[in-house]
């Protein structure tokens, strides 16, 4: 067993650990926040604890995504293929956790869980439909180099909307709350807020580590199994 | 509902969503290494078998 294998275990357990100490944090010890702070409902902003979180580590699954699907359609590594699923596996499962609880906020503040016409839920909800495209295309297709190219390609250009989703809230605000990191002299957030939103991500991202390297042992595994069932067969 | 319990099960449903997918992955992880050790025991016999009618035919 490698030291990556050996530290799955310990990583998940962390990450865990964290994300419980996060959910303490969030229901119990974060303040309400009432019509002075300018929120309609007071309590359903704690949601967000976990849905900028999931926002950010959501996208180390794309760029797991772009750089796997990159290295498979330059060079046909096999590890670059396997990071790309990886990626698209990941980049689904916290994309959904961002889908989910946005709209539960939206529907507590703005009285409507999503709103059509503005940019940043749109594209958002575009990504997540690409890293499942690539998720179902490569477990229901058959593994062959061209799947593989089409899916990768996918992969490499629905990144594109990665720096479009992040820039959305600057270009084209409608109803998602602007940046509260680095968006100029108006943004800004409480400094207690915004240590339960980095110990979450921290969590979060640590987990996402552990995942993937059990993702990407799991998809060796597959291989190995495929391989030898072919030998037998043989 | 009261606010503080829907937010307590959404958390505790987006967690089960987290640690779900963990808990999956390592069940087919486990699946796959029973089937892993199948393989090889059946190509150990295989290749046993061969050897044995090898040495009957000479």
């Amino acid at each position: 067993m490698s030291a990556a294998d050996r530290a799955i275990p310990w990583l998940l357990g962390i990450g865990s650990l964290g994300l419980l100490v996060t959910v303490y944090l969030a229901l119990v010890e974060a303040p309400a926040m009432g019509e002075n702070a300018g929120f309609t409902a007071p309590e359903a902003y704690r949601i967000l604890f976990i849905h900028v979180p999931f926002a950010w580590v959501s996208f180390t699954g794309f760029a797991l995504l772009f750089g796997g699907s990159l290295a498979w359609y330059l060079r046909r590594s096999e590890a670059g293929w396997r990071l790309g699923v990886t990626g698209a596996r990941l980049g689904l499962l916290y994309s959904l956790g961002v889908l989910i609880s946005g709209p539960i906020w939206g529907a507590a503040e703005w009285g409507t869980p999503w709103d059509f016409s503005d940019v940043r839920l749109n594209t958002f909800a575009v990504l997540a439909g690409v890293a499942l495209f690539v998720a179902l295309g490569e477990r229901n297709s058959e593994d062959t180099a061209e799947i593989r190219d089409s899916l990768s390609a996918v992969g490499i250009f629905g990144f594109g909307l990665v720096p479009l989703t992040y820039m959305a809230t600057r270009w084209w605000q409608e109803r998602h709350p602007g940046p509260v990191i680095g968006g100029g002299e108006d943004s800004g957030v409480d400094p207690f807020i915004l240590q339960i939103w980095l110990i979450g991500a921290a969590s979060m991202q640590i987990l996402f580590i552990g995942q993937t390297l059990m993702t990407m042992r799991l998809l060796r595994m597959e291989n190995e199994v495929e391989e030898m069932l072919t030998i037998l067969e043989a | 509902m009261d606010d503080m319990l829907a937010l307590a099960l959404a958390y505790g449903l987006l967690i089960a969503l987290l640690l779900g997918h963990s808990i999956l992955t390592a069940l087919r992880m486990k699946d796959l290494d029973a089937r892993l050790k199948a393989a090889v025991e059946s190509m150990e016999s295989a290749s046993k078998v061969r050897e044995g009618s090898d040495l009957s035919e000479e």
